[in-house]
């Protein structure tokens, strides 16, 4: 079961909107499918980023993947703990496994991402 | 997909199952990193049955290896096995394989499960017409590496002959036993792996497989055997700088090259690919596979670009986070000139330039 407070996008990111920030990690069918992380490349805090846009990469024994942004606006905050602890994404994804936090710059755009239950539903049709 | 005869066996232990040259293998039970710190602490089961296994007999097989691998058959004792290749004729590696001399004129190859095929034609094509017996025996022999420090006390629980004699790259048909003394059976043991820490490979009937696969779990329970997957299995063999075919090595690479020169015997006579590989060796190769370290944090990998002052002089073959250092490593191909240890370029990692020194391999290196 994901958690209900967040919100999801078809790449597998999670964002936890709080007032006008938002909260951005990786979804626990990614932390699964991706297996032991070894190392993030966090995006710079400052940056403005555009939805839809890579801001990072996640490598794992196995793979390298992208961290997209389901949200415009700019990185305020990235958790550093991740350095030199990147496995606590697998471990917590939806929560000390946060990756970055962000200042929406077009809030209405979270309205458009998937809530838990039709993410769950999108798993479930890709599993197909 | 093919399946080993160990797949109900993974299926049951909860492995994460992909798709391997043709074959539904498991990459990973508890986690890569997991498995591998067990590997290099106690000891971790593989089923490896997906390489192929090919027998070689009669009074010509010793000339016909001679002719169709790099390495020196004739000075292979009966009961040890030695690294070799195949290549084509212009010294392009078709396969790195393992040779085991199981009698006077009797032999097994391991090769490749992605160049299984390629090879088998390959031999059979090259076959003289005098008395050589090739038999595929990949459907009748299942594979099976137990590799760790604790490896050798657990194996003397199922097959004690072998633990007790065997030294490095020795190999013995004796008998083994399954999960009972009801089980018995005759296979070949070998003291050989893919991991760079004390090991065996045990080839078995197929039949058996899953009785020796339990009957070792059952041996190593104490010692914390873990059944280990092809990601723990990718990790710790290039933290050794052992090369995999398809990633460090192809036809368009020769052993010269990919610094496999060991395997390559010049003195034994005329084989396939050696005047082309003779006179590299003489010229000395244009490029070579060197291993190298990332001095910033970072995970470089198969593709991507070594450059140097701006130039591409290079590619990463293979590339990981070694859990040992802490660091990415890699292997590459890069101009000779930039091969020597101490030399730094930098790997393009998604566009970004991050600078590594030239190693001497292995990386990690049991005590």
């Amino acid at each position: 079961m994901e958690p209900k407070d967040l919100r999801y996008h078809q790449e597998h990111e999670w964002i936890r909107v709080e007032g006008t920030q938002a909260t951005l990690g990786i979804s626990n069918f990614a932390q699964e499918a991706l297996g032991d992380i070894v190392y993030i490349e966090m995006p710079k805090v400052g940056v403005t980023v555009t939805a839809g846009q890579e801001i990072g990469e996640v490598e794992s024994t196995k793979t390298t993947s992208s961290i997209y942004t389901p949200v415009s606006g700019t990185i305020v905050k990235v958790n550093t703990d991740l350095k030199d602890h990147p496995e606590v994404v697998n471990a917590d994804p939806y929560g000390r496994g946060w990756i970055a936090l962000i200042e929406l710059s077009e809030p209405a755009q979270v309205a458009s991402l998937m809530t838990a239950a039709q993410y769950e539903a999108f798993l479930a049709s890709q599993k197909k | 997909m093919k399946r080993t005869p160990l797949f109900d066996a993974h299926a049951a232990l909860g492995a994460k199952l992909v798709d391997f040259a043709g074959w539904e293998m498991p990459i990973q039970y508890s986690g890569v990193v997991d498995e591998y710190q067990t590997v290099r602490t106690a000891a971790g089961l593989f089923d490896v049955s997906h390489m192929g296994r090919v027998t070689v007999e009669g009074r010509d097989a010793v000339a016909f290896l001679q002719r169709v691998t790099t390495n020196n058959v004739e000075t292979l004792p009966v009961g040890a096995a030695q690294y070799s290749m195949v290549c084509n004729p212009t010294g392009g590696i078709k396969d790195d394989i393992f040779v085991y001399r199981l009698g006077p004129t009797r032999f097994l190859l391991c090769i490749n499960a992605s160049n299984h095929e390629k090879i088998v034609s390959w031999l059979c094509a090259k076959a003289p017409q005098g008395d050589v017996r090739l038999s595929d025996e990949s459907d009748e022999l299942a594979q099976i590496a137990l590799q760790g420090p604790e490896s050798q006390q657990i194996l003397r629980a199922v097959c004690p002959r072998a633990a007790d004699t065997l030294k490095p790259r020795q190999c013995v048909e004796t008998e083994v036993l399954g999960a009972s003394r009801a089980n018995r059976m005759t296979g070949i043991v070998s003291r050989t792996g893919y991991t760079g820490e004390v090991g065996y490979e045990l080839y078995v009937p197929s039949s058996s497989a899953k009785v020796v696969w339990e009957g070792l779990m059952k041996a190593g329970e104490e010692a914390g055997i873990k059944p280990c997957g092809l990601g723990a299995r990718d990790l710790l063999r290039l933290e050794v700088g052992y090369l995999l075919y398809g990633n460090d090595i192809d036809e368009q690479t020769t052993p010269l090259e990919a610094g496999a020169a060991f395997a390559v015997d010049f003195t034994k006579g005329e084989f396939i690919g050696r005047p082309t590989l003779l006179e590299q060796k003489e010229k000395g190769p244009a490029k070579r596979l060197v291993g190298f370290e990332l001095l910033q944090k970072g995970v470089p990998r198969h593709g991507m670009k070594i450059v140097s002052d701006g130039q591409v002089i290079g590619i990463v073959t293979s590339g990981n986070l070694s859990p040992r250092l802490q660091k990415g490593i890699g292997l590459g191909y890069v101009q000779t000139k930039f091969s020597e240890t101490g030399t730094q370029f930098q790997v393009d990692i998604r566009d970004r330039a991050h600078p590594a020194v030239v190693v001497t391999l292995p990386f990690y290196k049991r005590k």
